[in-house]
C-alpha cells in the first residue's frame, strides 16, 4: 500500500492536468494538455467534450510512461464547475459544452433574481449568477428544447469523464452545490430548483460521496488511455472542493489562497444557517460536517502576468519573476504611497462588482517603476486582507492561512502577503492543488484511514512567512489607503 | 538705425533665459543658464541672489555674442522673472539672506493659524487680489520672517521680488511694477499694493521696505558702469521696469487683447483669459494677474502639466528617457492606441500640491483608472497625454471661456498631436506662436514700448501675434474624445468626492 500511487486528474478551464502522488503527497509524475475554448459570441464560451477526452488520452499516456502502471491504486477526478454536457441515450454528446464562463443566460438569471431569489438563497446560500448551471439550463430549455428533450443525462465536466472512464453515473456535493440546484443543508438535489432549470430529476446523476469508489476503468477506456483496466475511480470533487483538499483548507477555520490566473480563497467553515454572506459562494465541502466558502480575486495572478507584460513594454524585454522580485525589493513597504486596485477583470470578493476596473492611485513624482511593481503585489495582498475581513465579519474563527500555486512560488510576494495580512502564512509545497486534491481523495477511497489524517500528511508546507514587524506601520498605512481607494464593501 | 533690437531677460526659479528680438518679435538668439534651488528644510525653496545675478550676466553676454547683434543697436533691456517671494536687502542693496521663492511653503503653518481664528481669511484676500494666495507670496513670507527672523528683517531696508532685484543690480535703482504689487497680495482693482492687505498680515511697520510702484513699460534708469562692464553692454543702456513672468508671457505670446485665451502647457499647465476689467469669478479659485496696458489675466493652473509626461518617460520608458527621438516614439505610441486609450483614464495630479483648479484638494494625487489586461505602455502614455488635455478643458470651463482666440505655448505646444487633441476638445482654432521665449519676448516688448517703438504695450503685443501655426478643430474625433472626457470627469469626481 505504501508504494501505491493515486492519480488525480483535474479538468481546468484551459487544460487537463494529471498528477500521480504517493502516500505522503509527494508528486511522482505529472502531465498536462490544453484544449480550446470557443467563443461563438461575446457572451458565449463553449468547449468540445471530445477535446477533453483526447487531452486526457495524451495526459494519461505521457504520465504512464514515467511510472509503473501496476502501482496505480486509484483515480480521483476534479473539474471546472458549472460546465454542462448533454448526452443522449446512445451516449452521444448533443452539443458543445457551455462552460462556466458562458454568460448567455443574463435574462434567465434576472428572472431567477426577480422571482425566485428568496427560495434560491434559502436552499443554496449563494449569489444568483449567470455562471451557475441552473440559469444556463433554463436558457437551453428555452432556446434549444429539442436538444434538451433528447438529453438522457445532463452531466457536468468531470462527471462526464467519470462516465466515459467507468460507465458510472455520479456527481459530488461540491460540484452539485455550485449549480444552484442543490439544497446545501441536505446535500441533495432540490426538486423545485431542478424544475426551475427545466430539466427532469432523472436526467441528473446522483450525488455521491467524493471518496467512495464509483466504478472501475472499463476495457475500452483502458485501451484508449492506457490506464489499467479495473482501476477504481472515485467521483472526487468539483475543483473548489478538490482545491481545498489539495491546499489543506480542511480543518474548520483553515483558509487557503491560490494565486493562479485568478486568485481563489477557499475556507473550511462549520455548517451554518442559510443566507448569503459577503457575496461569497457557499458550497459543500468534501467533509460532510462543514461548508466550503469561496472568494474570488479575478485577476489575482493575472495582475502579475500583466505587470510582466507592462514592464516588458518599459524595458523591451519581459522580466523574469526573479527580476520582478528584485525590482519590488527596491521600493519601500507601502510602495511609497502608491495603491494598486487589482480589478483588471472586475472587483471580486468582497466588493463583487464586475464593472470595476484596476487603478494605480496616489502617484507623485517620487514614484518609479519599482513603486508600481511593488504596489501591484501589495494590491493583490490587500485584496486578500479585505476578503479575510469578510470572513471574520461573518464570525468565522480563522485558523491557519495557506498559500498555494502560482504566486506562492515567489518568497517576496508571500512575505508581502504576510505583512499585508499581519498574519503568518504557510506555503504549500505542491503545485496543481486541485489535481493533488483529487489524488488525495482517491487515496481515501482505497485506504481506510480518516480523510483528515491523509490530508494532514499529504499537504506539505514548504515555507512559513511571519509578518515583518519593521514593515507594520507602513503596511497599515498602505492598507488604509487601499481600503479607502477600493471603497466600501456592499 | 539704433534700437532695432531689444533684449528680454526672463529669470525662472531654476533656469535663467535671455533672448534678443527684432521689432517684429522675431527671436534672434537665446541663451539659458540653470540655477540651483536650495531646499534646506521640507517645503522651503531658496535661491542665492549672487548666483541669480551671475546667471543673468552670463546669459546676457552669451545671447549678445550668439546673436551677432552690435550691442549699440540694442535699444533697451526688459525684465521678467518668477513672481513674488522675498529678496531681503540692506541699505546698500546687499542680500541679507538667501532669496525665498514663490513656491516656498514655510508660511503655511501661519496661514493655517490665521484660518483657525478666521475661516474667511483667504476669502478676504481673494476679494482684494482675485487670487488664491500662494504661500510663497511676499506678504505671508514677510510675516513669517517677522516672527522667525526678526533680527535679519530688522536690518532690511528693501523687500523686493526677483526681477526687481536684478534691475537693482543693473541700475542701482529700487522699484517694482503693478503686476507684482497687485499679487503680494494687493488690490487687483487698484492695480497696486493694498494697505488693507498689509495690515491684514500685521506688516504696517514694514511697509516702508516695499519699493515704489511704476508702470512696466517705462524706463527708470540705465546700466551702471559696473553692470555695463559685467554684461558687456553700453553704460546707460535703458532698463525697463518689466513685469512678472506670467504677465510678460501673455504679452509676449500675443495674448494681451481682451477675450483671448493664453495657455502655457509647461511643467505646470496654466490657462487664462485676458479681460479689460478685473474678474473675481468664480470666487476663491484660480489667480488674477494685473497686466500692463490696463488688462487683467484671469488664470487657472493645473500644477502638473508636462511634469506628468516627464514622469511617465522616466518611470514607464527608461529605454526612451534619454532618447532624443522620444517624442517621435511617443507619437508612434499615440498613433497605435485608439482615442480614449481603450477606457484607461489618467488623472494628472502628480504634483505635491495636488489639484488647485477647478477645485482644491492638496492631498489629491495622480491615478491611472480603468486598467484592464489589454492595456499596455502605449495606452498608459495616451492616457497621460489625454489626461493633461482633459485637465486643461476643466480649467477653460472654470474660466467660462467663450472667446474665439486661443494661444498655446510651452513645451507641450511643440507636439502637434497633443495640440490637435486640445484643439478638438475645445472646438475652436488654436494658435501656437513661433518662438520659444515668450516671457523674454514680453519683457523685450515692454522695453521697446518704453523706448517709444510702439505707442502702447497693447499695440506691441498685437504686433507680434499672428506668426505661428494655427490648428483647426477636427470634429471627427469629437465624440470619442468627449466620451473619454466624461470618463475622466467621473474618475476625477470619484477621487475628489
Amino acid at each position: 500500500m505504501a508504494d501505491t500511487l493515486t492519480l488525480g486528474i483535474d479538468f481546468g478551464t484551459s487544460a487537463v492536468k494529471a498528477v500521480s502522488v504517493d502516500a505522503d503527497g509527494v508528486i511522482e509524475a505529472s502531465a498536462s494538455a490544453p484544449y480550446e475554448t470557443m467563443k461563438p459570441a461575446a457572451d458565449r464560451a463553449e468547449q468540445d467534450p471530445e477535446a477533453w477526452w483526447q487531452a486526457l488520452i495524451v495526459v494519461c499516456r505521457a504520465l504512464l510512461a514515467g511510472i509503473d502502471p501496476q502501482r496505480l491504486g486509484a483515480i480521483g477526478l476534479s473539474g471546472q464547475l458549472n460546465g454542462i454536457v448533454l448526452v443522449d441515450g446512445d451516449g452521444k454528446v448533443l452539443r458543445p459544452s457551455l462552460i462556466w464562463l458562458d454568460q448567455r443566460c443574463g435574462a434567465e438569471t434576472a428572472e431567477l433574481q426577480g422571482g425566485h431569489a428568496a427560495r434560491l438563497i434559502e436552499a443554496t446560500s449563494s449569489p444568483i449568477s449567470p455562471i451557475a448551471v441552473l440559469p444556463k439550463l433554463r436558457w437551453l430549455a428555452r432556446h434549444e428544447p429539442e436538444i434538451m428533450r433528447r438529453a438522457a443525462t445532463v452531466f457536468q465536466v468531470k462527471d462526464y469523464i467519470l462516465w466515459r472512464l467507468t460507465g458510472a453515473l455520479a456527481t459530488d456535493a461540491n460540484e452539485a452545490s455550485a449549480t444552484l440546484m442543490m439544497d446545501l443543508g441536505r446535500r441533495a438535489w432540490a426538486d423545485d430548483l431542478v424544475a426551475l432549470a427545466g430539466v427532469d430529476m432523472a436526467q441528473l446523476p446522483p450525488i455521491r460521496c467524493s471518496i467512495g469508489v464509483a466504478g472501475q476503468i472499463h476495457a475500452q477506456a483502458a485501451t484508449e488511455t492506457g490506464l489499467p483496466s479495473g482501476t477504481p475511480v472515485v467521483p472526487g470533487s468539483g475543483d473548489t472542493g478538490a482545491l481545498a483538499v489539495g491546499c489543506g483548507a480542511f480543518d474548520a477555520g483553515t483558509l487557503a489562497v491560490t494565486l493562479g490566473t485568478a486568485g481563489h480563497i477557499v475556507a473550511a467553515v462549520p455548517n451554518r444557517a442559510p443566507g448569503v454572506v459577503g457575496g461569497l459562494w457557499r458550497m459543500a465541502h468534501v467533509a460532510y460536517d462543514r461548508e466550503l466558502w469561496l472568494g474570488l480575486i479575478p485577476a489575482g495572478g493575472l495582475s502579475i502576468a500583466w505587470l510582466r507584460h507592462l514592464i516588458g513594454g518599459f524595458t523591451g524585454r519581459k522580466p523574469s519573476f526573479e527580476e520582478l522580485d528584485r525590482l519590488l525589493a527596491q521600493a519601500p513597504a507601502g510602495s511609497g504611497g502608491v495603491s494598486f486596485l487589482p480589478f483588471l477583470e472586475g472587483a471580486g470578493t468582497p466588493w463583487n462588482d464586475a464593472a470595476r476596473r484596476a487603478a494605480f492611485a496616489g502617484l507623485d513624482t517620487t514614484h518609479d517603476a519599482a513603486s508600481l511593481v511593488r504596489s501591484v503585489y501589495e494590491g493583490v495582498a490587500f485584496n486578500i486582507r479585505a476578503s479575510l475581513e469578510t470572513f471574520e465579519n461573518a464570525d468565522i474563527a480563522l485558523g491557519a492561512v495557506h498559500l498555494a500555486e502560482g504566486g506562492a512560488r515567489s518568497p517576496a510576494w508571500c512575505q508581502i502577503i504576510a505583512d499585508a495580512l499581519d498574519r503568518e502564512v504557510r506555503v504549500v509545497a505542491q503545485g496543481d492543488a486541485s489535481a493533488v486534491g483529487a489524488a488525495i481523495l482517491a487515496r481515501a477511497g482505497i485506504e481506510k484511514a480518516d480523510l483528515s489524517a491523509i490530508v494532514a500528511r499529504s499537504v506539505r508546507i514548504e515555507r512559513v512567512h511571519r509578518p515583518n514587524a519593521g514593515n507594520r506601520q507602513e503596511m497599515e498605512q498602505a492598507w488604509r489607503r487601499f481600503a479607502g481607494d477600493a471603497g466600501p464593501v456592499a | 538705425m539704433s534700437g532695432d533690437f531689444h533684449l528680454g531677460l526672463d529669470a525662472g526659479t531654476s533656469l535663467t533665459k535671455a533672448a534678443i528680438f527684432d521689432l517684429s518679435g522675431r527671436e534672434i538668439a537665446v541663451a539659458e543658464k540653470p540655477t540651483a534651488v536650495r531646499r534646506p528644510h521640507p517645503g522651503w525653496s531658496e535661491i542665492d541672489p549672487d548666483e541669480a545675478w551671475a546667471a543673468a550676466v552670463d546669459v546676457i553676454r552669451r545671447v549678445v555674442a550668439t546673436s551677432g547683434v552690435d550691442p549699440r543697436r540694442v535699444g533697451g533691456i526688459g525684465l521678467s522673472a518668477a513672481m513674488v517671494g522675498v529678496w531681503l536687502l540692506d541699505a546698500d542693496g546687499a542680500p541679507l539672506r538667501p532669496a525665498i521663492t514663490w513656491d516656498d511653503s514655510r508660511a503655511q503653518g501661519m496661514i493655517d493659524e490665521r484660518l483657525a481664528g478666521d475661516p474667511s481669511f483667504l476669502s478676504r484676500i481673494f476679494a482684494s487680489s482675485g487670487s488664491v494666495m500662494q504661500q510663497g507670496c511676499t506678504l505671508p513670507v514677510l510675516a513669517w520672517l517677522a516672527r522667525h527672523e526678526p533680527e535679519t528683517l530688522g536690518r532690511a531696508r528693501h523687500v523686493l521680488c526677483f526681477k526687481d532685484y536684478l534691475r537693482l543690480r543693473m541700475t542701482g535703482l529700487v522699484a517694482t511694477d503693478r503686476s507684482e504689487a497687485a499679487v503680494l497680495p494687493g488690490s487687483a482693482r487698484n492695480r497696486d499694493r493694498s494697505r488693507d492687505m498689509i495690515d491684514l498680515f500685521g506688516l504696517a511697520d514694514y511697509e516702508p521696505l516695499l519699493p515704489p510702484v511704476h508702470d512696466s513699460e517705462t524706463f527708470i534708469g540705465g546700466l551702471t558702469a559696473q553692470a555695463a562692464a559685467e554684461t558687456g553692454l553700453p553704460e546707460g543702456l535703458p532698463v525697463a521696469i518689466g513685469a512678472g513672468d506670467v504677465a510678460a508671457t501673455v504679452i509676449g505670446a500675443g495674448g494681451l487683447a481682451t477675450g483671448t485665451a493664453t495657455a502655457v502647457l509647461g511643467t505646470a499647465c496654466m490657462v487664462g483669459v485676458t479681460h479689460d476689467q478685473p474678474v473675481f469669478e468664480p470666487a476663491d479659485i484660480g489667480l488674477l494677474f494685473t497686466l500692463p496696458g490696463h488688462r487683467w489675466y484671469r488664470a487657472m493652473i493645473n500644477v502638473a502639466g508636462t511634469l506628468n509626461l516627464d514622469w511617465a518617460f522616466a518611470t514607464l520608458a527608461p529605454d526612451l528617457a534619454q532618447d532624443p527621438g522620444r517624442f517621435a516614439r511617443l507619437n508612434e505610441m499615440l498613433a497605435a492606441t485608439p482615442i480614449g486609450a481603450g477606457g484607461l483614464t489618467y488623472l494628472p495630479y502628480l504634483s505635491d500640491s495636488g489639484i488647485i483648479a477647478p477645485q482644491v484638494d492638496r492631498t489629491a494625487r495622480a491615478q491611472f483608472a480603468g486598467l484592464t489586461p489589454r492595456h499596455d505602455r502605449a495606452a498608459l502614455f495616451r492616457a497621460v497625454i489625454e489626461g493633461v488635455a482633459f485637465a486643461m478643458v476643466d480649467l477653460l470651463d472654470a474660466l467660462s471661456f467663450d472667446g474665439e482666440r486661443m494661444l498655446l505655448t510651452g513645451g507641450g505646444a511643440k507636439n502637434p498631436v497633443w495640440v490637435q487633441m486640445i484643439c478638438d476638445l475645445v472646438k475652436r482654432p488654436i494658435e501656437v506662436p513661433d518662438g520659444s521665449q515668450f516671457g523674454a519676448r514680453g519683457a523685450a516688448l515692454l522695453a521697446a514700448t518704453a523706448a517709444g517703438r510702439f505707442a502702447t504695450i497693447n499695440e506691441a503685443s498685437a504686433a507680434v501675434s499672428g506668426a505661428g501655426r494655427v490648428y483647426q478643430p477636427d470634429s471627427r474625433n469629437s465624440d470619442d474624445l468627449h466620451a473619454a472626457l466624461g470618463r475622466y470627469r467621473a474618475a476625477r469626481d470619484r477621487l475628489l468626492g
